[in-house]
């Protein structure tokens, strides 16, 4: 796997972030059922 | 391209949703949206067992084939944050961890089966104010250079700001 760590204050990549989330989620919610699979 | 991918395993239906990423979005982050950036959406939509490795090894299965038949596709799957069902061994990680965990099992599972195919599971980790959001960017190994491109310009989007590790 390649890959890379970023941490940052930057209040312009927190908000990138939240906007990734967000249409995630509304991608999701847009799907009946549950979220995920689940593994033991 | 939009496709939708329906799988039954041990009473348990999901689906597998590949969809165009949003342009915008990659605009949003000063990255160059002619790319072939789409967008993994997995879901359970019905049944309450364990998912099986079946289960994992179909899904592993038509994502690779996606790759296959698009080579020049670069795969993106954001972990989202939401708690999720799992055993109280894997509780000590984020939901978010989790899901980036199973992801990698997934081209992990492939990669065995393929070891002669060049493909390149990225994770981006980015870590705010918010905590740490997981994204995995997969894509065969001739369009790396561009991923490497998308991932410089977001570790660039904070400046002087920026710890990068």
């Amino acid at each position: 796997m390649n890959e890379l760590k970023v941490s940052t204050t930057s209040a312009k990549v927190a908000e990138f972030v939240r906007k990734l989330q967000h249409v995630k989620e509304e991608k999701l919610d847009a799907l009946a059922g549950k979220r995920d699979l689940y593994f033991a | 391209m939009k496709v939708s991918f329906p799988l039954l395993d041990n009473g348990n239906e999901y689906l597998l949703e590949i969809d165009t990423f949003d342009k915008h979005l990659l605009m949003d982050a000063g990255i160059d949206p002619s790319y072939e950036i789409y967008d993994v959406i997995l879901k359970r939509i019905s049944g309450n067992t364990i998912s099986s490795m079946g289960a994992l090894a179909s899904l592993s299965a038509f994502l690779y084939g996606l790759l296959v038949d698009n080579p020049q596709a670069i795969l993106y799957f954001f972990c989202d944050i939401r708690e999720l069902e799992r055993t109280p061994k894997n509780m000590k990680c984020t939901p978010q961890e989790y899901r980036s965990r199973l992801f990698s099992a997934m081209f992990e599972h492939e990669t065995r089966l393929h070891p002669n195919v060049q493909w390149v599971n990225n994770r981006i980790i980015l870590t705010t104010q918010d905590g740490s959001a997981y994204i995995h960017l997969i894509t065969l190994q001739q369009n790396q250079p561009i991923v490497e491109q998308i991932k410089s310009v977001i570790a660039q989007q904070g400046k002087d700001e920026l710890e990068i590790s």
